[in-house]
């Protein structure tokens, strides 16, 4: 059997656990802030995906027993809310300064409707060579599961450039 | 003296901060007094670089890098402006920014709106002050 991991960080206001459950049928509280879910993919490959809630400073969690084997990570926030965004910008920053990974930076916009056309923003909008930045709604399943998509996206144009 | 145009100098929390910026209609100059000299030269090409993406899914083949520097106030003119002496190859903010600091600032800033009123324009989002 093999393996793919994921981690999905959010700041305290958002829930990671939806974003797990979004592809995972079954979903596993593993403490009051990290979620685990298992997405099979076919009989021999499924996907591991970590929701992780992150109250405080991103330094204060056990990364390094998270992302090693990581094939990206998917920071969510909520748009509307400045504080958000003050805490995706720090894991942001972490999450580049010490770990080399493909990022997706997803923006919730909840009930209310993305601020630009669908077209500007579907494929990611590049934050450098391997973060993008979307807009997600997190009641709505759908525009959830095409955040890994997107991510799965973001690894397969860094595997092409290195071996362009 | 080299050029500083090194755009991972730029954190990714500002870039996205910088998008919050443009997709809420407002400006960027005020982001730049936030930030260091290598900062302020990387936002620019983030800047660039974003309208460009833009600008290209807005207008297609239509667009042109012409369509962003027409918005923007000619070097010679800028300089005139300021009175400045220099060779006017030298008014560039990863060249001059070093020497003459708070005039190549000034410069990007008016560049930096003159992007972001331009990339408002493409998203159809009303600028605000």
């Amino acid at each position: 059997m093999r393996f793919g991991e994921i981690t999905v960080v959010t700041p305290q206001d958002l829930d990671a656990e939806k974003l797990v459950r979004a592809i995972c049928p079954e979903v596993h509280q593993a403490s009051s802030t990290l979620y685990f879910g298992r997405r099979p993919i076919t009989d021999n490959l499924t996907l591991h995906i970590y929701g992780v809630q992150v109250p405080s400073a991103p330094e204060a969690h056990r990364w390094d027993l998270l992302l090693p084997r990581a094939l990206g990570v998917v920071v969510a926030y909520r748009w509307h809310e400045r504080s958000s965004l003050e805490q995706a910008q720090r894991l942001l920053d972490f999450f580049c300064s010490g770990w080399h990974l493909p990022i997706l930076v997803a923006a919730d916009t909840g009930e209310v409707a993305p601020p630009v056309p669908d077209s500007f923003y579907a494929e990611g909008i590049r934050l450098s060579a391997t973060t993008r930045f979307v807009f997600f709604q997190l009641q709505d399943p759908p525009s959830v599961r095409r955040l890994y998509t997107t991510l799965l996206d973001v690894l397969v144009d860094r595997v092409s450039d290195l071996y362009s | 003296m080299a050029d500083m145009k090194n755009n991972n100098s730029l954190p990714e929390g500002i870039k996205l901060l910088t998008l919050h910026l443009l997709f809420n209609g407002r400006p960027l100059s005020a982001l730049v007094d936030q930030l260091d000299d290598h900062q302020v030269v990387a936002l620019q090409r983030f800047v660039w670089d974003t309208t460009v993406e833009f600008g290209i899914k807005a207008q297609g083949n239509a667009f042109s890098h012409q369509d962003i520097t027409r918005r923007m106030v000619p070097s010679a003119v800028y300089q005139k402006e300021q009175g400045c002496t220099e060779p006017t190859f030298a008014c560039k903010a990863s060249h001059c920014i070093r020497q003459h600091r708070e005039c190549a600032r000034r410069k990007l800033k008016g560049q930096l709106d003159a992007m972001a009123t331009l990339v408002q324009e493409y998203l159809k989002i009303n600028a605000k002050s």
